[in-house]
């Protein structure tokens, strides 16, 4: 969530500059980060969902859509985080299973400068969601609660905003249904940052996966309530040049050659080329009549991604939200720990019980690499982990630890990281050659994997988290010296 | 006292910025920027 601060300060700075009127809105999936969260995992979640409301409530966000993945906590935190947000959280097809009525607000209406501006929320349908037992909530498709909605609101308002959690796909659809829905915002999971996109009249954006973006566009809004064919004009003077260009090398082949020209390939490609250019001309040439001649001119927009990277400054009072999120995390952690001990009467899990054995088993006899692996930064992974007080953080223990080595996990349970003993607190030599234990008994090399392939360094080097890395590079750095043995 | 031309330059200015202003009005056209995103929770920065 470091990148909140960063975006609170870009919205400030963007404000600024341009002093215009503004709207600030998320298309959801803000809280969690999958529709469904293990047990272990909810406590630390929450926490950290409470700080990102917290941070969108300063930022001075007008709505967010509910997301499914919003919904990872159950129903009724959504609602109470609703209660405590500033922000109106939009949901126009998430209703109670009973009586249909709405369980968030479904759309809303705010008046930016001169204009009326509409705002609906949707929720991802696609009939696969599964509420808990005890929430009486369903999602509605889109094509039951959209018309209605649309119609009524278009009517009271100048420019209307779709916030949806649907898949591209079907945004698209509601674009071509709905040409009174001016903007879609997307936040299709996965998605990367999406240049908007004009369907029927509808232009769809959607930023980056995991928020590392914030979108803005500049909005210019006519009365004419459409979206002009960016660069029209230009588009125009181009095919006129292109078709200067045809017409000239026409006219020179039937100069040259009068005869037996009609059996000629080039020569009917050129001349349908002609005929292509002639027919898209004068249907821009109409169009950009047809606009002056009604006075109506269309609207146009200006759009930025802003990559929220680490470099860039933070927002003072939105950095003290995230560095206290994190350290109420930890915190948590610290006694989920000192509980599971209090249970089992264990201080850590017992290294004898597990296959992975830890790197001081490896040393006896491979000193050579384990004191070269001593000195790189996967020594101590652990080590910056608890220097920045996180060493109990669930999300980022994993990749600081000997616990996980392709489809294999030290347990099922979550919070087991938490006990681990200190022999595999660090990224481990098993980490890349794998669980050491049957290898060490049969002090077989068949029982130990040499290099590791790429999928086993990716699980923790993503691009989100490694911009700069790069497999056949870095796996040099980390090379052992070659074994003797 | 500030030199001639550049207070005449303002003065312009000034006139010239009121004109585009009125010339909005009249229009109905309104600009405004329009902030989005999704997906906040994500690793944005490392853990340590």
């Amino acid at each position: 969530m470091g990148g909140l601060s960063k975006k609170a300060f870009q919205l400030e700075k963007i404000q600024k500059l341009h002093e215009l009127p503004y709207l600030v809105l998320d298309a959801g999936n803000l809280l969690f980060k999958q529709e469904r969260l293990s047990p272990g995992l909810l406590a630390q979640a929450k926490i950290t969902a409470e700080g990102i409301v917290d941070s969108y409530n300063l930022m001075g966000y007008d709505a967010v859509s509910v997301g499914k993945n919003d919904l990872a906590a159950g129903l009724a935190f959504l609602q109470e985080q609703a209660a405590g947000s500033k922000f109106t959280w939009l949901s126009a097809n998430l209703v109670s299973k009973s009586n249909q009525t709405p369980l968030f607000t479904p759309s809303l209406i705010r008046n930016i400068g001169d204009l009326s501006v509409g705002i609906i929320g949707l929720t991802e349908y696609d009939g696969s969601f599964r509420f808990q037992e005890n929430e009486d909530a369903v999602l509605l498709p889109w094509q039951k609660v959209l018309p209605k909605l649309v119609d009524d609101l278009a009517s009271k308002c100048d420019l209307l905003i779709l916030l949806s959690n649907n898949v591209t796909k079907q945004n698209e659809e509601i674009a071509a249904s709905f040409s009174k829905i001016h903007i879609i915002i997307q936040s299709t999971p996965g998605s990367r940052n999406t240049e908007p996109q004009l369907k029927n009249n509808s232009l769809i954006a959607q930023t980056g996966k995991q928020g590392k973006y914030l979108g803005w566009m500049l909005v210019n809004w006519q009365k004419s309530k459409i979206w002009g064919r960016t660069g029209a004009t230009k588009e125009l003077a181009l095919k006129k040049q292109e078709l200067d260009g045809i017409i000239g090398r026409i006219s020179r082949m039937e100069r040259r050659e009068k005869e037996n020209l009609t059996a000629d390939t080039s020569y009917q490609n050129l001349v349908n080329t002609r005929e292509r250019l002639l027919s898209e001309i004068i249907f821009l040439e109409n169009e950009l009549y047809d606009l002056k001649e009604s006075g109506q001119a269309p609207s146009t927009f200006e759009n930025h991604f802003i990559a929220l990277d680490i470099s860039l400054p933070d927002q003072p009072d939105v950095e003290k939200i995230v560095n206290a999120t994190k350290q109420r995390v930890n915190q948590s952690g610290r006694s989920q720990a000192a509980e599971v001990r209090r249970i089992t009467s264990k201080s850590e899990l017992q290294i004898e019980n597990l296959v992975f054995t830890g790197w001081q088993t490896c040393t006896a006899c491979h000193k050579a690499q384990t004191e070269f692996w001593q000195r790189t930064a996967h020594a101590s992974a652990y080590q910056s982990l608890a220097e920045q007080d996180q060493q109990f953080n669930l999300d980022c223990l994993p990749c600081h630890v000997t616990a996980e080595y392709k489809d294999f996990k030290i347990s099922d349970n979550d919070t087991d990281l938490l006990s681990l003993p200190a022999a595999l607190q660090q990224v481990g030599c098993e980490v890349c050659h794998g669980p050491a234990k049957n290898h060490t008994a049969s002090q077989k090399s068949s029982a130990i994997s040499r290099k590791p392939d790429i999928s086993i360094c990716i699980r923790c080097h993503t691009s989100e988290r490694d911009e700069t890395f790069n497999y056949n590079n870095d796996i040099e750095k980390i090379a052992c010296p070659a074994s003797q043995r | 006292m500030r030199h001639p031309v550049i207070m005449l330059i303002v003065i312009l200015s000034l006139i010239a910025a009121e004109i585009k202003a009125a010339e909005i009005a009249d229009s109905g056209e309104q600009n405004l920027l329009l902030f989005y995103s999704n997906d906040v929770m994500g690793e944005t920065e490392p853990c340590g």
